[in-house]
């Protein structure tokens, strides 16, 4: 198993050195793809570590299109297991081998982190997530308990699959629908999410933006 | 005798014909794009001035009035133009990212 750990970021340089010694611990096999940075999260990030891939988009595109960046790299670096993570901090990289572990386990073609929907959560998220949570479950038919969650791992020869169109974080729901378009095999796993910043991410505007793309993905 | 809105109509038709005028002369305009364009905001500009040549056409569509006719037209060139506009974001967005990352993953080529 050939494992590459993607990592988009935008405007991380208080965390992207955090985030990626912490995965170093587990691997080296490790992409940032530095979407736009306005500070030095790129320059951060190459001085972290010499022995991983940075990739820098010249202009911000949005996570969906960095994320997607990374993929291609990963595949062209022979990767047979993709993951894909939050560079905020958000995920611990513990998390990350388990959800790496089940997939190989259970033979899987993908498998999603949930986080849990509790009052840690800040309440607009709480709110918006319930609800693309339960729209999501119900047009996918794939009943998880954290449809926004960033952090996911699949096979390789899965990706094709379901390779996304969204350039922002509607990757997030478009990738549920494509997997279950697409029959693949699937599971959910629960994990820690640390919340930094209520006004970083997704907001309450991308939300009903993510609703409609949701339907689109769905109808289309 | 004109009306108060058809002025601001006319004023209206006259600064966009000349606005279509001054992308022409710095040259971002091509002559058959600029003819277009002229001809359009001048005959929009005749409509306002002599509202009864539009008659024919407001009985034949079974339209009470040249107003409601030019409404329902805007409507409609507005959602021809919100429709067009969003094809031609999205096929420059699809580029600009296909570029963006051709140019990211350069280096990893080169390897």
């Amino acid at each position: 198993m050939r494992l590459q750990i993607i990592i988009p970021a935008h405007n991380e340089e208080k965390s992207i050195k955090e985030v990626i010694l912490g995965v170093k611990k587990y691997t080296n096999n490790i992409i940032i793809v530095d979407d736009g940075s306005k500070d030095n999260t790129y320059l951060l990030a190459k001085e972290a570590a010499n022995d991983i891939l940075v990739l820098r988009h010249e202009i911000n595109l949005g996570k969906g299109a960095a994320s997607k960046t990374g993929c291609e790299a990963a595949l062209k670096l022979g990767a047979e297991t993709i993951a894909l993570m939050d560079g905020d901090l958000q995920h611990s990289p513990e998390d990350v081998m388990k959800l790496v572990e089940k997939l190989e386990k259970e033979n899987l073609d993908i498998i999603f982190g949930v986080r849990p929907i509790n009052k840690e959560m800040p309440l607009l998220m709480f709110l918006g997530n319930k609800f693309l949570t339960r729209v999501c479950n119900f047009l996918s038919g794939i009943p998880l308990n954290d449809t926004q969650s960033g952090l996911k791992v699949f096979k390789a020869s899965a990706y094709p699959k379901i390779a996304w169109q969204a350039s922002d974080y509607s990757l997030e729901t478009e990738i549920i629908i494509k997997t279950s378009k697409n029959n693949l095999k699937y599971a959910q796993l629960p994990i820690q999410t640390i919340y930094k910043d209520a006004y970083k991410g997704m907001t309450m505007f991308d939300g009903i933006k993510y609703f409609f793309n949701l339907l689109k993905q769905k109808f289309s | 005798m004109i009306v108060g809105i058809q002025i601001l109509g006319i004023i209206f038709g006259l600064l966009m014909a000349y606005w279509c005028f001054l992308h022409y002369k710095r040259g971002e305009f091509g002559g058959v794009q600029f003819l277009f364009w002229e001809v359009l905001w001048l005959g929009f500009i005749f409509i306002i001035l002599l509202p009864k040549t539009t008659d024919i056409l407001v009985q034949k569509l079974s339209v009470d009035r040249a107003m409601d006719l030019f409404i329902i037209i805007g409507f409609m060139f507005i959602a021809f133009i919100t429709f067009y506009n969003y094809m031609v974001i999205n096929k420059i967005r699809q580029k600009l990212e296909g570029k963006i990352r051709k140019e990211a993953l350069k280096d990893l080529e080169k390897n």
